[in-house]
């Protein structure tokens, strides 16, 4: 599945610029931003300062015109993405970020690709179940937008998954940008930031009590209710307040960024000695794939009894023993380093390689916090980079 | 692709009455994997397994399905059938739409459903069938027979005279067992020792049987067709060889203890013969009770002996104080278990006395006063004092059929002994009376009914309907206490002796039970592999029973079981080598993790460790391996395997869940059902 | 099934129009098929909700089985075998007996209506009772209802009983003895690899959040510094021994434990997976683990401080031999699931249903409650077994619950409590309970406890003749 570019190729697609700094847009997108036809509104005036009676009547409205809401719930202790029924569940109180991504909003565990049923020596196809309309993701930290951003890439770009683009095109996504850093969080560190803007539509910026709600695409636009007329548009001060609350969190971040240039040089370290000792601890479970916003592997699989069932496409994860292994019982990943290296060569080189130099990983550091024996991909990313650079135990 | 073919049978109308055997042949034409189905009104009858049999051909069907009547009475009909088309027998099976299903549902509609159902679950097992073939084992051409009883003895002379070797092992020093100490036998009343030693005799010198006596079963390996059996054999301190049965060592004995052979009624030497028939004619120097404590000591060489008498007075010279304990190995392909009965202590039934009143007796006791090599040299005296006794009360039940004592069984034989000492004892005490206590009377056999009806009206004898509370001694007389409950009078009896039919039950199975892996029945006797088609055989594969281990019997059924259980040994010997069913468990080696569960479940010994080795001849794993040969394919281990490396072939997981996935209101959802 | 975007919301729990009881039955071939048989000979008639899967022996009787025929919309599963004592395979029925005694107790702690699965000696000759099981159960289910379909509940499920620990019957160690530990834990680490006595120690070393301490791995003396030890070490290092082994090549594998980890060891010794002589036990002083600023539950009601097992027992002191009761007064409480466990078990069957579907509902099937179990060493597991598919594969109720089955019943009897799997899962499950719940009866029922005596045969592969049974 995975391409390997050369370092020539990754020459020649650099130069997209990577995303994400920050809510202040970089030079293009300000200009495009800038002229109306393209969007249909000014970004630096569109920004209303709301309460959360404010926000939470609106998320009302939302759902009374039908659209499915998904947000952060509660949930036995934990804080969860989750399909409500009413603004009140919704809770944002020390929410720092949900256990694991949203992405099964987009990119459900289990989905049915196509049903059939067994009759005689015949067999009979249905259509996969057509599942909601309109939904509104609300609350995502920046950098799980920039996750499902990453899903994009793999769904839409070279081929596009029709159930997936569908499923996108009825989806708007409306960040929460962070107002504290959690210890494993290094968004900047992969070019993202508390407040980026990447996949969002629509984003609320934390203000003392407060949130300063703008729309960043014509999609976000159009969510923004009519009812916004009363609200008060974002002062000034508003806007140096969110921006001097972003330049905290980011500094509260202090993680040396793990550059997409690097790529080549993974790539290079794939033969390293050091694999074995990074991936030694790793006992082999899916934590850090599933609970991860941009990891996007899956199986294929018929689930059903002796007469009927479906096809469906279910998360997998590279760490998993299974994932590689053939049917002759062969597996060309047969050890757990092996299986690791895959996964932080993926999203650290060869996805870059492919994907003009965005990295696979948005920093939300969920995998730092859960992994069952503390690894922590940055520093493997780190040490990989340093042991390729001096070539040292190069092969 | 499976092509299967299912075949619903009307079995007359005894299937069509209640299930619409067109429409199941018609759902089942259209389950996933189905290439024909039809109906017939009898699929076991020549025409119809012809019709399998050129369907199978015809259509080049890849499985069958027959659903009729319990796989437990057709399926080998129709699998000889498959096979005889070329098709695997273990790609038929059968659903039971019969017994299961027509047969206990009165709706129409539900019991078609139901139908349809069972063969949706069949089908489904058959697809993910595979073929079998059955296993092979050798054969060893001989048997062992535990127990010199007449079971024993009866079992043994069979398979000798057949031409098999056979190993017959008796715990006593002398072969006889519990028949030995009878007097005479009903209904004929010919004397037991009279018709059973010849037979001792002839088995003893018989050429294919080799006789341990005194001797025990220590443990049995190995599997059908392949036993190895280890067998402990006790020190006579008398040699065999040499021994002439002279007597001459008796008298000179200064030790006297109670003769177990004589219930304790009698007294023997520490050097003795059990009786004077016994067979071997080899006397037998008891350790416990020689003067020479020290027989048995383990050390062995030089010995301080307190008395040589015996061996001093053996002209042969037969006596061997350094005689030790030793084990003989012996492999046989049958096992046939003979171990026979004992009777209840009768001190359970605490409220007849017995062991504290000197002439209150059981059946077998009474038995040796009667015997004329008993004690009394039959004559009728009793223990206490020696005096003919003039009135005897006889309390049936004792025990039996008394779930209280843990015996609800009825023990078969008390009814006709009991009619037998009374006119036994009336015709040696002419002018004495026999009361007998009895609940009702069984005498289900060939001249039985005559016989009690005999001792009734001829001898005299007085049959009392009812229990007995319980029996006292005051100045020498019993006074038993009871309720005649025809006339409903309590009745009060004073009696010189006292004689109880103690229930009958096993001699100790259960240790000998474990040793051969074979199931006993809730009160200990062995398990019969089928109560009515084979009773004389066990669960376990080469493991046959005759005689009272399996049951209480009279003398006549334990022969003729005695001969069933030989004739199914032969069966087994005669041929080549065995098939086994193939639906034995199979370990996946690539998987086994090799935590040995397997092994601690199976019943069987089957489960053996092999080494699996790289080509540098060092040890990688150990994994579990199946002896086909010992595997009764029970499945324990399947589902005592976490990593499920370890399955059963012909009820394999891939089966009962493909099974259960057909169990299913999609079923219905696929039209296939005719619900509502 | 998989799990239909319409079809998220449970089946109603009352009855449909016309809904009639489906019921499994997973007999035996000897007694209770033969019994069925009788029934018909006899011409004895009954209910005809029941469908009936003949299997060799009830020994042969997998859980999952009976997982998998709810999961295909049965409403009630029933198992039947030979009466003990008439197992045509001797003793194939009291496995069962034993087997299914724990599973029931766990599908009544998971909140199923125990009108729903049943179990009854049925013998050849019982025609007329089989007929009377097969219509009482019938009866007892239709009046039980359908079976909810095996998914999240409605939200409106109540909350889990959130019960306070207690207080804390210990205080963490003071840094000061975390570190003389830990120095003499360096220091007898190179000790034991200069010497060569062992070829790697297995132990801890600091993680890269504050405070995180994760397992580490050493094979030179010098870089034994790394090691370190103190209340935060939480890992479970027995799960890296089979790997360890594997590769030790002639030394022995060095590990440090604590007394809840060590007792692992007992089981893999119990499962010949393990040479003891391969492994050199570095016990270290545990005063309890503290996750997240709080004792873990697993510790209130430990009173070991160090490992009886033990080769080495590292004190402030210096390295001593064998295992060494420390001079502090090792203070132990109740172990406060007990508490949840009754909390739970006075709810209604439904609530507790709801309780454990809406975990389950969240399970990733991540697989890390598995891939930090010490004694999950299975090569394969079940779950990755697809010939049959043991484990229905979508991430929903079904698939998730009847993984939690399958999991529990293979640490059933085997269990040592060390709750790695309930630390490390993603969704907060709490494995620990099921666990716990499955070890307490397992106590009470066959005097059996995991962390006792090696050489004693796994609950679940023995039996006694007179194990306790509640079976018609």
């Amino acid at each position: 599945m995975i391409r390997m570019s050369s370092p020539n190729e990754f020459a020649q697609e650099k130069g997209r610029p990577v995303k994400g700094e920050g809510w202040r847009l970089s030079e293009e997108e300000y200009e495009r931003l800038q002229d109306p036809r393209s969007v249909g509104l000014d970004v630096r005036s569109e920004g209303w300062r709301v309460g959360e009676e404010e926000w939470r009547e609106w998320l009302g409205t939302l759902l009374r015109s039908g659209s499915r809401l998904v947000a952060p719930v509660e949930e036995d202790g934990l804080s969860l993405f989750r399909a409500v029924s009413s603004a009140a569940e919704v809770s944002l109180r020390g929410y720092g970020n949900t256990r694991w991504s949203p992405k099964e909003f987009l990119f459900p565990a289990t989905e049915a690709l196509f049903s059939y049923r067994l009759l005689g020596d015949e067999v009979e196809l249905g259509a996969p179940p057509a599942d909601g309309g309109e939904q509104v993701l609300f609350g995502l930290r920046p950098c799980d937008a920039a996750g499902l951003a990453r899903l994009d890439e793999i769904f839409l770009e070279d081929g596009e998954d029709p159930s997936y683009a569908a499923r996108r095109d009825r989806t708007a996504i409306v960040s929460l940008a962070c107002d504290t850093a959690r210890p494993e969080c290094f968004c900047t560190a992969v070019g993202g930031s508390p407040a980026g803007t990447e996949g969002s539509d629509l984003q609320l910026l934390p203000l003392d009590g407060a949130w300063l709600l703008r729309a960043l695409t014509p999609k976000g636009a159009q969510l923004v209710p009519a009812s916004a007329a009363g609200w008060t548009p974002a002062s000034a001060a508003d806007w140096r307040r969110a921006e001097e609350l972003r330049l905290a969190v980011e500094e509260s971040i202090e993680r040396d960024p793990l550059s997409p240039e690097w790529a080549p040089v993974l790539e290079g370290a794939f033969a390293q000695p050091l694999w074995e000792e990074l991936g030694q601890r790793c006992v082999g479970c899916g934590v850090c794939a599933y609970v991860c916003p941009s990891c996007s592997c899956f199986d294929v699989k018929d689930e059903g009894d002796a007469f009927c069932g479906a096809r469906c496409r279910l998360w997998d994860s590279c760490t998993l023993p299974q994932f590689t292994r053939h049917a002759s019982g062969h597996d060309p990943r047969p050890t757990r380093p092996s299986r690791y290296r895959q996964r932080v060569l993926h999203k650290f080189a060869y996805f870059p390689l492919q994907h003009g130099g965005r990295l696979m990983c948005v920093g939300c550091g969920r995998c730092v916090r859960l992994c069952p024996v503390g690894i922590d991909i940055r520093e493997s990313v780190e040490r990989a980079f340093s042991a390729g650079a001096s070539g040292e135990g190069r092969p | 692709m499976a092509r299967l073919g299912v075949f619903v049978c009307h079995c007359g109308e005894n299937i069509a009455r209640r299930v619409d055997a067109k429409t199941v042949a018609e759902v089942a034409r259209r389950l996933p994997g189905v290439a024909f189905s039809e109906d017939y009104p009898y699929f076991c009858s020549a025409p119809g397994q012809k019709k399998i049999r050129a369907a199978i051909q015809d259509q080049g069907l890849t499985g069958i399905v027959v659903a009729a009547c319990s796989p437990h009475l057709h399926e080998p009909t129709f699998r000889g059938a498959s096979s005889q088309a070329g098709l695997n027998p273990f790609l038929c099976e059968m659903a039971n739409i019969r017994e299961q299903c027509a047969w206990v549902h009165t709706d129409g509609a539900s019991a078609t459903e139901k139908a349809c159902d069972i063969v949706a679950t069949m089908v489904e097992k058959v697809k993910r069938g595979h073929p079998l073939r059955a296993i092979e084992v050798p054969v060893t051409k001989g048997a062992l027979v535990i127990g010199g009883g007449v079971a024993g003895i009866r079992a043994a002379l069979d398979i000798a005279n057949a031409g098999y070797a056979v190993t017959l092992v008796e715990r006593q020093p002398t072969l006889g067992g519990n028949m030995a100490r009878l007097s005479e036998t009903f209904p004929t009343l010919d004397c037991s020792q009279c018709i059973l030693t010849p037979l001792m005799v002839e088995v003893s010198r018989h050429p294919n049987v080799e006789l341990l006596t005194y001797a025990e079963v220590e443990d049995v390996g190995g599997y059908v067709g392949n036993f190895k059996v280890r067998i402990r054999k006790k020190p006579r301190y008398v040699r065999e060889d040499l021994c002439t049965g002279c007597d001459d060592c008796v008298p000179v004995c200064p030790t006297t203890v109670p003769n177990e052979f004589d219930l304790n009624l009698s007294w023997r030497k520490a050097i003795y013969l059990p009786f004077p028939q016994a067979v071997p004619a080899v006397y037998t120097l008891d350790p416990a009770s020689c003067v020479n404590a020290n027989l048995e000591s383990e050390s062995g060489g030089y010995r301080v002996l307190a008395c040589e008498r015996c061996s001093l007075a053996c002209g042969p010279d037969a006596i061997d104080f350094d005689m030790r304990e030793e084990i003989v190995e012996r492999e046989v392909g049958a096992i046939i278990v003979a171990s026979g009965y004992e009777l209840m202590r009768a001190e359970q039934a605490t409220e007849y006395g017995y062991g504290s009143y000197p002439d209150v007796l059981d059946g077998l006791e009474f038995e040796r006063l009667l015997s004329a090599s008993g004690p009394t040299l039959g004559e009728v005296r009793r223990p206490s004092d020696g005096k003919v006794p003039k009135d005897v009360v006889f309390i049936q039940c004792v025990g039996s059929r008394d779930p209280k004592s843990g015996v609800p069984y009825c023990s078969r034989i008390c009814c006709m002994y009991t009619a037998k000492h009374a006119l036994l004892f009336k015709h040696k005490v002419p002018d004495g009376n026999a009361y007998v206590f009895y609940m009702d009377i069984r005498a289900a056999g060939k001249g039985y009914e005559e016989f009690v009806t005999r001792v009734m009206e001829e001898e005299h004898a007085l049959y009392v309907r009812g229990r007995v509370s319980r029996v006292v001694q005051d100045d020498g007389k019993l006074r038993v206490f009871g309720m005649d409950t025809l006339s409903g009078r309590p009745v009060e009896v004073e009696a010189d002796l006292v004689v109880l039919a103690t229930a009958i039950v096993p001699c100790g199975n259960g240790e000998l039970a474990r040793k051969l892996r074979t199931p006993t029945d809730a009160y200990g006797f062995f398990q019969e592999a089928h109560p009515k088609l084979r009773p004389a055989e066990t669960l376990t594969a080469g493991v046959f029973l005759a005689g009272s281990a399996q049951a209480p019997k009279d003398i006549p059924d334990t022969v003729s079981q005695a001969s069933a259980a030989a004739c199914k040994a032969l069966e087994m010997l005669s041929r080549p080598a065995l098939a086994r069913e193939p639906t034995v468990a199979r370990v996946d080696e690539a998987t086994c993790t090799g935590c040995f569960d397997c092994e601690r479940v199976c019943p069987y010994l089957a489960i053996e460790r092999k080494e699996i080795r790289d080509r540098g001849g060092n040890l990688v794993r150990t994994v579990a391996q199946v002896n086909e040969a010992m595997c009764e394919g029970c499945g324990s281990c399947t589902a005592a395997c976490r990593v499920r490396s370890m399955d059963v072939l012909g009820f394999d997981d891939e089966q009962v869940f493909a099974q259960l996935a057909a169990l299913t209101p999609a079923l219905t959802a696929a039209g296939a059902g005719t619900r509502g | 099934m998989v799990q239909l975007a319409e079809s998220k919301e449970p089946r109603p729990r009352v009855p449909e129009k016309g809904w009639e009881p489906r019921i499994v039955a997973l007999v035996c071939n000897w007694c209770t098929y033969a019994g069925a048989d009788m029934a018909g000979t006899a011409r004895r008639t009954y209910a005809p909700n029941v469908r009936i899967i003949r299997l060799l022996c009830t020994g042969r009787l997998d859980p999952l089985f009976v997982v998998k025929a709810f999961q295909q919309g049965a409403d009630g599963v029933l198992a039947s075998g030979c009466h003990p004592g008439d197992c045509h395979y001797v003793q194939g029925n009291l496995l069962a007996r034993r087997r299914f005694t724990v599973f029931s107790t766990l599908m009544d702690f998971l909140g199923l209506d125990r009108r729903r699965l049943q179990f009854a000696w049925v013998s050849a000759s019982e025609g007329v009772k089989w007929a009377r099981v097969v219509d009482e159960m019938t009866q007892a289910v239709r009046e039980a209802g359908p079976l909810a379909t095996w998914a999240a509940p409605a939200a409106t499920a109540p909350s889990p009983p959130l019960l306070d620990p207690g207080a804390e019957p210990r205080q963490a160690p003071s840094r000061e003895e975390s570190g003389r530990i830990t120095a003499q834990l360096q220091e007898t680490a190179a000790n034991l690899l200069a010497e060569g006595k062992v070829s790697v120690v297995a132990g801890y070393a600091s993680g890269s959040l504050p405070g995180q301490m994760v397992p580490a791995f050493v094979t030179a003396p010098e870089e034994a510094s790394r090691l370190a030890w103190n209340e935060r070490c939480a890992n479970n290092l027995t799960v890296y021994l089979p790997e360890l082994l594997r590769k030790k090549g002639t030394g022995k594998v060095g590990l440090v434990v604590k007394s809840c980890d060590a007792r692992a060891l007992l089981g893999l010794m119990r499962e010949s997976q393990l040479d003891r002589a391969d492994v050199v036990l570095l016990g270290v002083p545990c005063t309890g683990v503290w996750d997240g600023g709080r004792l873990a539950l697993k510790c209130y009601g430990c009173s070991e401080e160090v490992s009886p097992l033990a080769d080495l027992t590292i004190t402030p002191e210096g390295a001593r031999q064998g295992p060494l009761a420390s001079a502090r007064e090792r203070v132990a409480v109740s172990d406060p699931r007990d508490a949840e466990i009754a909390a739970l078990e006075s709810l209604p069957p439904e609530a507790r249903w709801d309780y454990w579907q809406r975990q389950f509902a969240r399970c990733l099937r991540c697989y890390a409650c598995k891939a930090v179990c010490p004694l999950c060493y299975c090569a394969t597991c079940i779950a990755e077994k697809h010939r049959p598919q043991w484990i229905p594969a979508a991430f929903d109720g079904a698939g998730n619950t009847a993984w939690n089955i399958a999991r529990a019943m293979h640490l059933a009897g085997r269990c040592v409590g060390c709750d790695e799997c309930a630390r490390v899962c993603p969704a907060d499950i709490r494995l620990d309970l099921l666990n716990r719940r499955l070890a307490l009866e397992i106590e009470s029922r066959f005097g059996y406890r995991a962390d006792a005596d090696p050489s004693a045969p796994p609950p679940l592969t023995t039996f006694r003749p007179d194990d306790p049974d509640e079976f018609a």
